[in-house]
């Protein structure tokens, strides 16, 4: 087991699966209520355009697929929120634009490992990754916590947040941008596909038996940080991409959950 | 009974959601302190639209609307608001939120209650049990207390309910009615009641104004069931009781 942490690349990857584990389970929690958890999706298939574009052109990713991620996301809301449309086709078009962008990249020349890009790996993950992973991760919990109340109310409505003098506008922005910057944090070592299990599931999990926000967080949070683990260890000895093997060890926690619901077992 | 200053102004008022169909036309109203006012009309009249309007989360196309006789584009006092929006219930389908968390969250004013301050003013007998439970957990009645509640926390001067009876039965539209009437007596609170349900319209009530997209009735109940308003508002006969309650038949 020890000879895990030894290498730097998992030692890399382990890192990236705590800030991963950290702010998609974090950042669920407020997603999920105001029913923008297919973000992840959009901003994900966004990052993928990115980096199949930046292979193509001989650019390092990084800054682009930061930036695509919160432009994504800010299309996505725009158009949920400017033009009425339902989640889902907001999210069709962005997932038809990511996924054709990537495809045109690919089909001109653009030379990407898809099996690692689509599904993780733990060797996609770099130095500068980690820090844009950690400044992201310490900036969105210090200003949840500071910010908790505020946050709550705006997750349950924009209209009370509004009568209760809280900057709706802004909030909705600090969101847009906080969800990319965080799917792309997560990216590498959940893959594209499989990024927004990390966002859904600790969530959902947790929401069907918490009997507090508060316990909703902290323990979504533990479960995304566990799996993550779990399922980073169990790549280096199983060869399976990180984000499958953390997706299901997700699941299994959400059947648990689930079954303690249906039993009438509150946390 | 305070009523002199003006706590809400309409002038002119227009407010439309896609800039061609007016769902508020040409409203000009005013609600003055201490005054308990049922704003009623059919579903779709723009009852919802003017509470809106009046939070500054619609902004009208023409007019001007004032709160405590700041425009309300500049108005920055939200503690001396209390809101309840339409639907309250369906906003906690998917949060694990309790009710001590939800009450914390609104409470923005120094001067604003505890939860469990608030939960007892509404009529809670047991206030440490229900701040712990879960908002998706409650019943109709506990709903209804927790939104009113919640509308309380920061010691307002005004409160605005949009449709607030609906999460309860007749019986529990009565003992609503009477805590609202307390509050407003006691407490000189001003309230605006938006409600569809003519039936709920309490006998105290300052003024009844009638809305179907323009003001149509500003007055009195007495006034209101005595005269032809309630007819041309719903499109069918609404035929009052003694006891002030009224019913509605086609």
């Amino acid at each position: 087991m020890i000879d895990v942490f030894q290498q730097p690349f998992m030692a890399r990857a382990l890192a990236a699966g705590v800030i991963a584990g950290f702010l998609l389970p974090l950042l669920g929690n407020f997603l999920i209520p105001k029913k923008l958890s297919l973000l992840g999706d959009a901003s994900s298939h966004f990052v993928f355009a990115s980096l199949a574009v930046s292979a193509l052109v001989g650019l390092r990713s990084g800054v682009l697929s930061y930036l695509m991620a919160v432009i994504a996301v800010f299309g996505m809301l725009q158009m949920v929120k400017g033009l009425k449309m339902a989640g889902d086709q907001a999210l069709a078009i962005f997932l038809a634009l990511g996924g054709a962008t990537a495809s045109i990249a690919i089909s001109s020349g653009a030379r990407i490992n898809l099996n690692a890009v689509l599904f993780g790996s733990v060797f996609l993950v770099e130095l500068d990754d980690l820090l844009a992973g950690v400044a992201i991760a310490s900036l969105t919990g210090f200003f949840i916590i500071k910010k908790f109340r505020e946050i709550v109310i705006f997750t349950v409505n924009e209209e009370l947040a509004r009568v209760r003098g809280v900057p709706v506008k802004l909030y909705e922005l600090l969101l847009a941008a906080v969800s990319g910057l965080s799917i792309v944090a997560g990216v590498k070592i959940a893959g594209i596909l499989l990024v927004t299990a990390l966002l859904v599931l600790p969530a959902v999990s947790t929401s069907l038996v918490a009997t507090s926000m508060k316990k909703a967080i902290t323990l979504s949070i533990a479960i995304g940080e566990s799996c993550m683990f779990a399922g980073i260890v169990s790549s280096y000895y199983t060869g399976m991409a990180p984000g499958a093997s953390t997706v299901y060890i997700m699941l299994a926690i959400f059947a648990m959950s689930g079954a303690l619901m249906k039993m009438g077992i509150k946390i | 009974m305070k009523a002199n200053k003006p706590v809400v102004e309409f002038e002119r008022v227009t407010v439309s959601y896609d800039r061609k169909t007016p769902v508020l036309k040409d409203v000009s109203l005013k609600v003055f302190e201490g005054e308990m006012i049922f704003i009623i009309g059919p579903n779709g009249g723009g009852k919802s639209t003017l509470l809106k309007t009046i939070v500054g989360s619609l902004r009208p196309e023409k007019g001007r609307v004032k709160l405590f006789g700041v425009d309300v584009s500049r108005f920055r006092d939200w503690w001396m608001v209390g809101y309840l929006p339409q639907n309250a219930a369906t906003l906690f389908e998917k949060m694990p939120l309790n009710v001590s968390e939800l009450l914390t969250a609104a409470a923005i004013h120094r001067k604003g209650m505890e939860p469990a301050e608030a939960v007892k003013l509404v009529g809670v007998e047991d206030p440490t049990s229900l701040l712990n439970k879960r908002v998706t957990d409650l019943s109709g009645g506990m709903l209804q207390k927790t939104m009113l509640a919640l509308a309380l926390i920061n010691n307002p001067k005004i409160l605005l309910l949009d449709e607030p009876t609906v999460y309860v039965d007749q019986t529990g539209v009565g003992a609503f009615m009477r805590l609202l009437t307390k509050l407003h007596v006691e407490r000189e609170l001003t309230i605006v009641i938006a409600t569809h349900d003519v039936t709920a319209i309490s006998t105290l009530a300052s003024r009844v104004i009638c809305i179907n997209r323009e003001s149509l009735y500003d007055g009195t109940l007495e006034q209101l069931i005595t005269s032809e308003q309630l007819c041309n508002i719903y499109g069918f006969h609404v035929y009052t009781l003694r006891h002030g309650h009224a019913w509605s038949g086609e």
